[in-house]
C-alpha cells in the first residue's frame, strides 16, 4: 500500500492513486455507518448529515477563517461528534429501528433543502457548493496528524472509560495508543519521504499522493480503532444492545449513554471522511454533503462489504468503487445499474457481505 | 399578500395533496401492512409519469395515459413483489435494503431512457383557467382536486367494502390475530403492492400535466411520502389522506410565503410528529 502511489506514478498509471484515495475516504464513512447498524442495529437514513457537516466545517475554516487544514480537520471531528450526541438527545425517547431511522432521516433532509435554497447561498454556496482553498504543504498535515490522532485517541479512550467506569466491566482494555503511535510513527516515516520525492518530480501531482497517504493513515488507524473498541467491552455491550435492548438494560448497562458514545464515534468519523473528501474533490456542495443519495451509497457499500465486522465496510467500498470506476469506462452510464444489481445478488446469495466469505465474523451466541 | 394568493395557494395545496395522496396511501399501506419500507415506491411513481406521458404525446389522450400508467406500474409493483421481496419474507430490514437495490436500478434505467429533460404535456381539453370572483384558477389544478377525491372514495370503499380490503385493515390492527382465525395474510401482500404501485404509477401520470416529469422527481415525492406516513400515522387511510393534504397546502403556503423555506417545512412537520407523537396524527 505504501509503494504503490510511487510505483504508479513511474509507470504512469496516476488515475489509480485517486481512485484508491477515495475508496480509503469513502471506507471511513461507511465503517462509520455499519458501526452504528452492525453492533448497535441502527440503520441512520440520515448518516450523509455527519458527511456533510464535516466537509462543510472544512470549507468554512479553510475558507473564512484561513485556519490550517489540520485545525479544519479536528473542528470537523468536533462537529461530527457534537452533532451525533445531539441528535442522540433528540431520539432518545425512541433510539431504535423505524423511529430513529426516520428522525435522523428528517434532520438530514431540513438541513439538505435549506442548505440547497438560493436564499442561504451565503452558508452554502447554493447548488454549486463552495470551492474549497486546497491547503498548501500537506507535509506538515501529516506530521501534525500525529499529534492530533494522539490526542483524539486520548480524548476517545476517556470516554470509552467513563463510560465503562459507571457500569460493572472493570478492566476496559482500551489502552491501545501505543500500538497506534507505533503504526503512525512507520507510516509517517515511510510518508514524508515518497510525499517529498513526487512533489519534486511533478508538482501537478502533489495533491493526490498527499490526499492517498494522508486518508490510508486516517482509514488505518479508524480500522484499528474500530477494531480495537467492538472486541473491548465496549463492544459487547452494544451486541447485547442490538441483541436485546430490554435485557442489557435490566444488567445495569445505561443504553442510552452506550448509544450516545456510539453516535457519537460514527458521527465524528464520518465528518472526517467529510473533511477529507472536500478538499479531495476540490468543493462541498449540498448534492455531495446532505443529499440522500449519500445516505443510500453508505448503505450500499457496508451492505455489499457485510456490517458485522469492521473489515467489511472497507471492503466494500473499495469493490463498489472500483466496480464502478472501471465499469465506466465500458459500460458508461450502466455502472450503478450493474452496482444496483450487485447490491440485490448480495442481498440473497451473501447475507453476510463480501467479509463473510472471508472469515467467520464474531457471533454473540443467540440466547433465547 | 393578498387574499386572492392565499386562496390560490391553498387551492394549489389542495391538488398537489391529491397527488401526494395517491403516492403515499400505498406506500402507506404496504408499510402498514408488511413491515417494509419501500423505497422503490417513488421510482414507480417516476416511472408511470414517464409512461404517462409517452402515452399521452403519442394518443393525445389524458384517459389511455393514466391507465397506461396505472397498469404498467401495477405490474411492475407485483412482479417486485412476488419476484424479489417474497423470497426475503419475516426479513424486514432485508427487503427494505433490496428496495433500496430496484430504486437505483429503477431511477437509473429512466435516467438513461430519458435524460436529463423535463417534459410536459397538457390536454387541450384542461388547459385554459377558470375566474371565480376575479381570482384566476388553472382548470387543471381544480380537475386534480375532483380526480384526488374519485381515488381516494374509491380507495376508501376497496379498504372498506371488499373482502381484501377488511383483511388488510385487519392485518394492519393486529396480524396475528387475523391469522389465528386461519387466513394467509400473505396472500395480501401482492395485491397490496399491486395496488399501491398502481396508485404511485397513476399519481405520477396525474401530476405530468402540471409539474412535468424529471429525473429527479422519484426520489423527491418519496420523500414527501415518508413524511406523510409518519405525520399521518402508518396504515391509516384517514391519517395518510389528512397528511397529504396537510403537507401539500404546507408546501404551497411555505413555497409562496417563505420560499426558502419551502421543502424543508414538511420535513420539519414530520420531525415534530415523530418527537411529539410517534405514532403519527392517526393511530393505524
Amino acid at each position: 500500500m505504501l509503494t504503490l502511489p510511487a510505483i504508479i506514478h513511474y509507470t504512469g498509471f496516476t488515475r489509480l492513486t485517486g481512485i484508491l484515495t477515495s475508496i480509503f475516504i469513502l471506507s471511513l464513512y461507511s465503517l462509520s455507518f455499519s458501526i452504528l447498524l452492525g453492533y448497535l442495529g441502527l440503520l441512520n437514513f440520515g448518516h450523509a448529515l455527519f458527511f456533510g457537516l464535516g466537509g462543510y466545517t472544512t470549507a468554512y475554516a479553510l475558507n473564512y477563517m484561513g485556519a490550517p487544514y489540520m485545525a479544519a480537520i479536528l473542528a470537523s471531528l468536533l462537529v461530527g461528534a457534537i452533532s451525533g450526541i445531539a441528535l442522540s438527545f433528540i431520539v432518545r425517547r425512541v433510539f431504535h429501528g423505524v423511529p430513529f431511522a426516520f428522525i435522523s432521516l428528517a434532520v438530514m433532509l431540513i438541513v439538505y433543502f435549506l442548505y440547497r435554497k438560493r436564499e442561504l447561498r451565503l452558508l452554502s454556496g447554493g447548488e454549486q457548493g463552495i470551492n474549497l482553498v486546497v491547503p498548501g504543504s500537506m507535509k506538515a498535515v501529516i506530521f501534525s496528524e500525529t499529534l492530533v490522532i494522539l490526542g483524539a485517541f486520548v480524548v476517545a479512550s476517556s470516554v470509552v472509560r467513563a463510560v465503562i467506569a459507571s457500569r460493572p466491566l472493570r478492566r476496559g482494555s482500551t489502552a491501545f495508543a501505543p500500538l497506534a503511535l507505533a503504526g503512525v510513527v512507520a507510516v509517517l516515516l515511510a510518508n514524508s519521504w515518497y510525499i517529498e520525492e513526487l512533489s519534486l518530480e511533478s508538482p501537478a501531482l502533489r495533491i493526490t499522493p498527499n490526499y492517498y497517504f494522508l486518508s490510508l493513515n486516517l482509514l488505518v488507524l479508524s480500522y484499528l480503532f474500530t477494531k480495537r473498541l467492538v472486541e473491548s467491552p465496549v463492544g459487547r455491550v452494544w451486541l447485547a444492545i442490538r441483541e436485546n435492548e430490554q435485557r442489557a438494560s435490566a444488567l445495569g448497562f445505561d443504553v442510552f449513554k452506550y448509544k450516545a458514545l456510539a453516535m457519537a464515534m460514527a458521527g465524528s468519523m464520518a465528518a472526517l471522511a467529510g473533511s477529507l473528501y472536500a478538499p479531495f474533490t476540490f468543493n462541498i456542495n449540498p448534492d455531495k454533503a446532505f443529499s440522500p443519495l449519500v445516505s443510500v451509497y453508505a448503505i450500499i457499500y457496508s451492505i455489499i462489504g457485510g456490517v458485522w465486522t469492521p473489515l467489511g465496510p472497507i471492503l466494500g467500498t473499495g469493490f463498489v468503487v472500483f466496480l464502478e470506476r472501471l465499469l465506466a469506462d465500458y459500460t458508461g452510464k450502466w455502472s450503478t445499474i450493474i452496482v444496483g444489481a450487485v447490491f440485490i445478488a448480495v442481498m440473497y446469495a451473501m447475507p453476510r457481505g463480501l467479509a463473510g466469505l472471508l472469515e467467520k465474523a464474531p457471533r454473540l451466541r443467540r440466547g433465547r | 399578500m393578498s387574499l386572492e394568493t392565499l386562496i390560490v395557494a391553498i387551492v394549489d395545496g389542495i391538488a398537489l395533496g391529491a397527488t401526494l395522496f395517491m403516492i403515499s396511501s400505498g406506500l402507506s399501506l404496504i408499510f402498514g401492512l408488511m413491515g417494509i419500507v419501500n423505497f422503490a415506491h417513488g421510482s414507480l411513481f417516476m416511472l408511470g409519469a414517464y409512461i404517462g406521458y409517452e402515452v399521452f404525446s403519442s394518443t393525445n389522450s389524458l384517459a389511455l395515459g393514466l391507465a397506461a400508467a396505472t397498469a404498467s406500474m401495477s405490474l411492475l409493483g407485483g412482479t417486485i413483489e412476488s419476484g424479489l421481496l417474497k423470497r426475503k419474507s419475516g426479513d424486514v430490514l432485508g427487503q427494505a435494503l433490496i428496495t433500496i437495490g430496484v430504486m437505483l436500478l429503477l431511477d437509473r434505467t429512466a435516467w438513461i431512457i430519458w435524460g436529463e429533460t423535463t417534459y410536459k404535456w397538457v390536454p387541450d381539453s384542461l388547459k385554459g383557467v377558470i375566474e371565480l370572483g376575479g381570482i384566476i384558477f388553472y382548470e387543471y389544478r381544480l380537475f386534480l382536486i375532483a380526480f384526488g377525491a374519485v381515488i381516494a372514495a374509491a380507495v376508501f370503499s376497496f379498504l372498506k367494502y371488499t373482502n381484501y380490503g377488511t383483511i388488510i385493515r385487519a392485518a394492519i390492527e393486529d396480524r396475528e390475530m387475523v391469522e389465528a382465525l386461519g387466513i394467509d395474510v400473505r396472500k395480501t401482500f401482492t395485491i397490496t403492492f399491486i395496488l399501491g404501485s398502481g396508485l404511485a404509477g397513476l399519481g405520477g401520470a396525474v401530476l405530468v400535466p402540471w409539474l412535468g416529469v424529471y429525473p429527479t422527481l422519484g426520489i423527491t415525492y418519496l420523500l414527501y411520502a415518508f413524511a406523510i406516513v409518519v405525520i399521518g400515522g402508518i396504515g391509516s387511510f384517514t391519517g395518510t389522506l389528512a397528511a397529504s393534504l396537510l403537507v401539500g397546502v404546507t408546501q404551497q403556503l411555505a413555497a409562496y410565503y417563505v420560499p426558502w423555506l419551502a421543502e424543508a417545512t414538511i420535513f420539519i412537520l414530520m420531525l415534530a410528529v415523530l418527537l411529539l407523537r410517534p405514532e403519527g396524527l392517526v393511530r393505524g
